[in-house]
């Protein structure tokens, strides 16, 4: 006879159903991650394969970057990304103040419209607007060729050449080609128009986007947190109505071929002026090739140059010494060369074209001709070592960043100490910490030195300006106002340089150095003006050599 | 590894080490399969997440291996150059010898000239 437990029965039966679900869960599970490994193995090779897909065509006329972004997602983020986590606007999310926080920038700059309002610079996001709201231009009458940098402006550039050359400037004809002819007239025809004029210009262009008028970024409110429109809507039919961008993908992109290439004529005048010149320039071997060749044709570096000198000359479009107010056009002081003395040379050589002697402005406190530095980022980077060893400024602002298992340089431009890994330890095979303490060393220096060539040049206006109370006039200022020029071009070459000496620490102090040197001397020289004659030294008594023993 | 592989073939190692003679241990077959589950599990998971250092960078532990591989070649080269004890502190080999195996930087170099 069979004894059947009925108690026992739907124990293994239920034990069975659960083993049974739990192998089914665990298979279920397993082959879910499986298929997700599988899925991402499949999508990084494609996206290795192919880096980005072309869904919509864009062209020579395509400035607004949105439809760029829809080919290029990653690089348009990072473009985007230079704003920050959200785009900061109104005057309460404006930089610090650096007049505010080195005092004797506002002796510098006595009499520049640099002394009313001068802040830390903040991401290319920023860069129309904070133009815009500058007390610098709101407060003053600006040219518009500060626009060759702050604004895209190839097309404008490239239209209104067309239109004095007397050719199609039509859309059509726009968007087909480059044509660096007419960039060059229409940035000469523009050049004598004030900042609000082209302002408004570069609002009307075509910008690839006809029926949409909202630029990525917000534009800057008209005339200022202080103007005419502050707080209100601007009406539809006002000229400062229309959409402006800062310098966007078309501004260093072949639209064809997304190749790099330079668009500025500011830039490629100056480096056909500095490769025909005979300025050492053993970081950039393309130039040498010129020189070497037969010179047929100009130094152009869309043709002459490598890949890897253009990851530099795309920034050494704006990052650079000009000048750029409306006695003459935009000028970069290249054809002597790149160093501080070169530059300083090419000004004391240059005329305005009504036969005056150079000068950005006159020393609001002394009277005297002084010459404004801007941001000499690309020059300075010239005299590092950095440069020297083939390192460009991409691959230090921009590094080589994988997304996904695609591989772009990065566009959120920015300063490498935000990303050490990525810029930095490619050749550096030292710690983050390491690398982070060297440059915090280098940059301390720089800034200690910078306050004393501040306190100097400081020391050097008052005793001028004591020399004149004490009845000295211009022409017996004359050689002491030359020095003061010099002095204070050398601290503003470091003080507007944005890498803090880090582009060529040793230069850095060389020039602050110089720098303290002229304020000194003139300083001196102020203050013998007006000290009583010098005592004859001839009968004091001098001690002789000691320590030696005298022989017995 | 695309850069790895890229400059290891242009190395002077090439023709004489592949990947798992100096990435694996020697002292046997157990260690260096351990040493390729370790490695094979953590790289897919960097590289499946995304989350790892670019360029990357080396554990201690692989680093280790790293140091006792070269010794294994050549070591009767630079006997009279080793701690006096087992285990005491050295200069890595790779430190000055960057390059041997493969150059894994993607840093300019520097045109020298036309």
């Amino acid at each position: 006879m069979q004894f059947v437990d009925f108690r026992c029965s739907p124990t293994p039966r239920r034990g069975r159903a659960r083993v049974l679900l739990l192998t089914f869960l665990v298979a279920a599970m397993g082959t879910g991650v499986v298929a997700w490994v599988l899925t991402t193995m499949f999508a990084r090779k494609q996206e290795a394969r192919v880096p980005y897909v072309r869904v919509v065509d864009v062209n020579e006329i395509s400035v607004d970057p949105v439809p760029w972004g829809l080919n290029w997602p990653h690089h348009f983020d990072g473009w985007k990304s230079t704003a920050g986590d959200k785009f900061y606007g109104g005057s309460n999310a404006m930089p610090q103040s650096k007049l505010e926080k080195q005092p004797w920038l506002k002796r510098l700059y006595a009499g520049y419209a640099f002394s009313i309002d001068y802040r830390e610079a903040r991401g290319h996001a920023y860069m129309l607007y904070d133009q815009g709201v500058t007390e610098r231009v709101t407060k003053k009458p600006q040219a518009g060729a500060c626009l060759h940098c702050h604004g895209s402006t190839t097309v404008l550039y490239r239209k209104v050449g067309l239109e004095a050359l007397g050719k199609d400037s039509s859309e059509a004809a726009l968007a087909a080609d480059f044509n660096m002819e007419a960039v060059q007239k229409g940035f000469e025809e523009v050049s004598t128009k004030t900042y609000e004029e082209v302002l408004a210009m570069l609002k009307q262009m075509p910008d690839g986007t006809p029926d949409e008028n909202e630029p990525v970024f917000p534009q800057a409110p008209a005339g200022g947190f202080e103007g005419e429109f502050a707080g209100q809507p601007v009406p539809e039919n006002h000229p400062a109505m229309g959409e402006a961008h800062p310098v966007t993908c078309i501004d260093c992109h072949d639209p064809k071929t997304m190749a790099i290439r330079v668009t500025r004529p500011g830039f490629v005048n100056a480096i056909r002026d500095l490769a025909e010149g005979d300025a050492p320039v053993p970081h950039l071997p393309s130039i040498d090739k010129w020189r070497n060749g037969d010179r047929a044709t100009s130094y152009d570096p869309n043709r002459d140059a490598s890949r890897q000198e253009m990851r530099s000359f795309v920034c050494g479009q704006c990052h650079v010494e000009y000048y750029c107010a409306s006695k003459m056009t935009l000028t970069f002081p290249w054809k002597n060369g790149l160093r501080m003395e070169d530059l300083e040379r090419t000004w004391e050589e240059t005329t305005f074209p009504d036969g005056t002697a150079f000068a950005d402005y006159v020393h609001g406190e002394t009277g005297a001709a002084t010459y404004k530095v801007q941001h000499p980022e690309f020059e300075l980077w010239s005299q590092g070592i950095h440069a020297r060893s083939g390192v460009s400024c991409a691959d230090c602002h921009m590094p080589y960043q994988r997304v996904g298992a695609a591989k772009l340089s990065s566009h959120n431009v920015r300063s490498p100490l935000e990303n050490i890994n990525a810029s930095c330890q490619n050749c550096h095979h030292q710690s983050e910490a390491e690398l982070a303490s060297r440059i915090e060393t280098i940059q301390s220096r720089n800034l200690a030195l910078l306050g004393r060539a501040g306190a100097a040049m400081t020391d050097m206006v008052d005793a001028i300006m004591e020399a004149k109370a004490a009845g000295a006039d211009d022409e017996a200022l004359k050689d002491i106002f030359v020095l003061q020029r010099k002095a204070m071009w050398r601290l503003d070459y470091i003080s507007s340089e944005n890498s803090r000496g880090f582009h060529a620490d040793q230069e850095a102090a060389r020039i602050l150095g110089e720098s303290i040197d002229y304020s000194r001397q003139a300083q001196a020289a102020a203050l013998r003006l007006r000290a009583p004659e010098a005592p004859a030294t001839d009968d004091l008594p001098v001690e002789g050599v000691q320590g030696v023993t005298t022989p017995k | 590894m695309q850069e790895p592989y890229d400059t290891w073939l242009k190395s002077s190692h090439h023709a004489v080490a592949v990947c798992n003679d100096c990435h694996t241990p020697h002292d046997s077959i157990a260690a260096k399969y351990l040493t390729k589950a370790d490695n094979g599990f953590f790289h897919s998971l960097a590289f499946t997440t995304g989350d790892f250092k670019d360029p990357i960078q080396i554990k201690q532990r692989n680093s280790d291996i790293v140091q006792a591989s070269c010794l294994h070649c050549h070591h009767d080269l630079v006997n009279h150059m080793l701690p006096v004890e087992t285990g005491g502190d050295m200069l890595r080999c790779v430190h000055c010898h960057a390059s041997v195996g493969h150059a894994h930087s993607i840093a300019p170099r520097r045109y020298e000239g036309y």
